[in-house]
């Protein structure tokens, strides 16, 4: 077995918890044990054996390079694969493990780094491993914003699959970005990119890329942007929301941006970076405020996850009419049932900004989804 | 299990090279003789400009007619086509036969040796064939003009978004109406095409019901709307059975319908634009006509407009005067020509000879046989085939002539996805099957459209290729995951091109990009 395929693996065992019991993400003890209180249960494995399990077939010509028990270890015992640990864990694991594991695995080799979790995990592995190491995430946690994850476990599977078989296959860099969970849980917005890694260049298979249409969505969102500066009213102020497709437009202008903040632009420039609540809602009684934000990728949430800032009475003095909601294709794609979301304190809000939103996905493209809360 | 129907196939490898590489220099098909004592040679100079003369001889491949036979002969062997093979895979396409006798007609010396420069008077019998064939066309579409001028289904529709524009220009209200709407699941030209016209696009997704709500079409119409681009069915099969209401809430509005008539297989004799509503339409001759597609083309599609858009069709016109028949480029509001002359006139030769052989209650046998085909063979795939799912199954249990399939559970189970069954149905001597149009809406689709051309036979033994696949992704993914095996290459790697800079459609283009001349 000397020509063995070498690739890492490494499941966060506690990431996602946090999810359905509504602690927005497991970073932090304290969160943790609040997550195992109301009842939550791992999901990482389960999401982790859905696409290892695309491996067997080539179990004979692999070597997993994990690291012990839940991280990895038990996974290939239970699917037969030939498997080296190469960083021991203590139970509960922490990010240092993740991070400790993720660097032995790069010091061992491997021609790609699988790892389950969700954005905390992602910028653990980040820290490891840096920007020249392919790596590729398995969906498997309750925030996932960094584009350095399959769509779904499934495709992390088969792309590794087809490196597995030796197919040659590039790179590309992708921003790992990650919220601050504490501040993200009171709902005062603190967020930052952390760094980019390395990601197979497989648009089919992952998270905010292109889904082997005929235009990348690079190409949908500048035009989506053009559109927006050719149309733009020159006496409003525009609240750009969190997240780089929304911020299509800033980088269009050429203008500083927070990029999981809230900017205000108006007439082509900045007038006032990464506001807070207080902030937006001075400018929301100007009754000139228009808001630019865009869906959360697998949700389709546009207002009530990580972009707290607008809030109920800013959403009432905006209205409907000016909330401008920007995506590419792939993105609207990804949502269950193809509709929007918009979640805040204020029932009778929620109920005013539901109906039908036309999606900018490109110059004078629009797609028409339902938004419910 | 067995799997009776499947043959033992294996494709053809003669790892031929290009002919350029068999050059011999001196080596010739044909040896004439010298007649340099008894013939002046001509310079030819002053025939042509300076700049259209050749300064050296052109580089063509110097063979024997042996060898120059042999080459075309495995290069023949080395593809696969509707003729040869069970060509149900490439849905939207409407693969069906195209009957031989019609290759006659456009080769008979008749047709073949006419010149669209030739006078009126001279070609009476070709523009009394397209005058007709306007006529019969009429009467399939309902609406009362046509024009053979575009040269496919995507001109088709651009034709159409040009009347569009040039009518609301007339009325004074093309600033106004610059919007139209179409749906995610029709074919993308239907946004595309009038895009490139300059109007803004709003495309409608399905809800759970295998078509857009009428709140959803409500919610985008308004002063702005210029028309609908409206298909029926998609590409899904499922048949909106409140399409007229589409169109009403449309019309209302001051907007107009344009009817993507393109996949019109299952509706021969059943349904027609007018009754729909339509304004307008387009149908491909080179689909559902018969006419053949691919590489012995041409395409031609069939532009219909109602009494009103008239005037704004295509110049010329054939028109009959009771005795005679002429050209007239007369049209002060025609959007001017899409295409030279009067279109492939070889497509709607084709097309006539092959309506006039099946009648009025022909074509209706055509589209009524590919709808029972494809729901006979809808019924077994589903029934039969581990692995693939029928979107919007449950609200729309019978399609019309195809169906989009997904193999998104295969993959899930399997970790087999439609690419890889596709490439595994080279292994039993079918051609790659079409998975949708952009963008997915269907993960992991996969669209065939088995028309009225296919036996019963024909389909088992295609159905049975897929459940043997099918079999195999659950016991030997392996086997599926690494065809083809009975080709003349393993699997390549796909990779799709979408930026500018990387595109290159010649080699001198990418000789630019590379640094070379």
């Amino acid at each position: 077995m000397a020509d063995a395929k070498a690739l890492g693996l490494i499941v966060n065992p506690i990431a996602g918890m946090g999810g359905k019991v509504a602690l927005k993400g497991t970073d932090g003890e304290r969160v943790l044990a609040a997550a195992r209180a109301k009842g939550a249960v791992p999901e990482s494995a389960e999401k982790a054996e859905r696409a290892m399990r695309l491996l067997v077939p080539y179990r004979e010509r692999l070597l997993i390079r994990t690291a012990s028990g839940p991280m990895g270890e038990d996974l290939c015992r239970k699917l037969s694969l030939r498997y080296e640990v190469v960083y021991r864990a203590d139970a509960p694991t922490t990010p240092a493990d993740t991070i400790a594991a993720a660097a032995a695995i790069r010091e061992k080799g491997a021609a790609l780094l699988l790892f389950a979790g969700g954005d905390g995990t992602a910028r653990n592995i980040c820290e490891a491993v840096g920007n020249s190491f392919p790596v590729l995430g398995i969906p498997a946690g309750v925030k996932i914003q960094s584009a350095v994850f399959a769509l779904h476990p499934e495709f992390a599977g088969a792309v590794a699959a087809k490196i597995a078989q030796g197919l040659p296959m590039s790179m590309l860099s992708r921003e790992v970005v990650d919220l601050d969970e504490d501040a993200y849980r009171t709902g005062s917005v603190r967020a930052a990119l952390f760094g980019s890694m390395l990601v197979p260049d497989q648009p089919d298979a992952l998270q905010s890329m292109k889904q082997g249409g005929f235009s990348s969505e690079e190409d949908q969102l500048r035009g989506a942007a053009l559109y927006l500066r050719d149309h733009m009213d020159p006496d409003a102020f525009y609240a750009v929301g969190s997240g780089s497709t929304a911020k299509c437009i800033s980088r269009l202008l050429g203008l500083e941006y927070e990029l999981l903040g809230v900017d205000i632009i108006r007439d082509g420039a900045l007038v006032e970076k990464d506001l807070t609540e207080e902030r937006l809602w001075s400018y929301a009684q100007t009754g000139r405020l228009k808001i630019i934000v865009s869906p959360i990728g697998g949700q389709g949430f546009l207002l009530g996850r990580g972009n707290h800032q607008f809030s109920a009475r800013v959403l009432r003095a905006v209205g409907k009419e000016n909330l401008l909601v920007v995506s590419g294709e792939a993105k609207l794609l990804s949502l269950p049932r193809h509709q929007l979301h918009v979640d805040c304190d204020k029932p009778e809000i929620c109920r005013e900004l539901r109906g039908y939103y036309q999606v900018l996905c490109g110059y004078g493209r629009f797609h028409s989804l339902l938004c419910e809360d | 299990m067995s799997y009776s129907k499947l043959r033992n196939f294996h494709e053809a490898q003669w790892d031929e090279p290009i002919i350029f590489e068999q050059s011999v220099p001196g080596s010739r098909g044909i040896l004439l003789p010298d007649v340099s004592g008894e013939a002046g040679v001509s310079s030819g100079k002053g025939l042509l400009p300076t700049t259209l003369r050749r300064t050296q001889k052109p580089a063509l491949p110097e063979m024997a007619q042996p060898q120059v036979l042999r080459h075309y002969l495995r290069l023949s062997q080395e593809t696969i086509g509707q003729d040869i093979n069970i060509d149900i895979g490439l849905g939207t396409c409407t693969m069906k036969y195209s009957p031989k006798i019609n290759e006659q007609f456009v080769r008979s010396p008749k047709f073949a040796e006419l010149h669209p420069y030739q006078e009126d008077d001279t070609v009476q019998g070709i523009l009394k064939i397209i005058y007709e064939f306007e006529q019969i066309m009429k009467e399939i579409s309902g609406l009362d003009a046509v024009s053979f001028q575009a040269g496919g289904g995507g001109q088709g529709i651009f034709a159409n978004a040009a009347v569009l524009k040039q009518y609301f220009r007339d009325r004074g209200e093309e600033t106004q109406r610059n919007q139209i709407i179409t749906t995610i699941l029709s074919h993308p030209l239907n946004g595309a095409a009038p895009a490139t016209k300059g109007f803004e696009v709003i495309s409608l997704y399905p809800d759970d019901s295998g078509y857009p709500s009428l709140e959803n079409l409500k919610a985008v119409v308004s002063e702005k709307t210029a028309g609908i681009f409206i298909t029926n069915p998609e590409d899904t099969g499922v048949f909106n059975p409140i399409v007229r209401q589409f169109v009403d809430v449309v019309h209302e509005a001051g907007g107009l319908c344009v009817c993507d008539m393109a996949d019109y297989n299952g509706l021969f004799g059943l349904v027609r634009a007018k009754e729909l509503g339509a304004d307008m339409c387009h149908f491909n001759l080179h689909k559902a006509f018969s006419s053949p597609h691919g590489c012995m083309g041409p395409g031609c599609a069939a532009q219909c407009v109602s009494a009103e858009l008239e005037k704004y069709l295509p110049r010329p016109r054939v028109r009959f005067d009771g005795q005679r028949y002429y050209t007239d480029y007369d049209g002060p509001s025609s959007i001017g020509k899409v295409r030279q002359f009067q279109g492939s006139l070889a497509a709607v030769l084709r097309a006539y000879s092959w309506v006039m052989s099946l009648g009025r209650d022909g074509l209706k046998a055509v589209g009524e046989t590919a709808i029972l085909n494809n729901n006979y063979m809808m019924k077994r795939l589903l029934g039969e085939v581990r692995g693939i799912t029928m979107p919007w199954a449950e609200e729309a249990p019978n399609r019309l002539e195809q169906v989009r399939y997904s193999f998104e559970k295969l993959l899930e189970e399997t970790g087999v996805g439609a690419e890889h069954v596709n490439r595994h149905m080279l292994d039993f001597g079918f051609q790659r099957f079409f998975p949708s149009h952009h963008p997915l809406v269907v993960p992991e689709p996969y669209t065939p459209e088995p028309t009225e051309s296919y036996s019963k036979d024909d389909i088992d033994e295609y159905i049975s290729a897929l459940k043997k696949i099918s079999d195999e992704a659950y016991t030997t993914p392996e086997i599926v995951l690494t065809a083809p095996h009975n080709g003349p290459i393993s699997p390549l790697e796909k990779d799709t091109v979408d930026s500018v800079d990387q595109l290159a459609v010649t080699w001198r283009a990418y000789q630019r990009q590379h640094g070379g001349r």
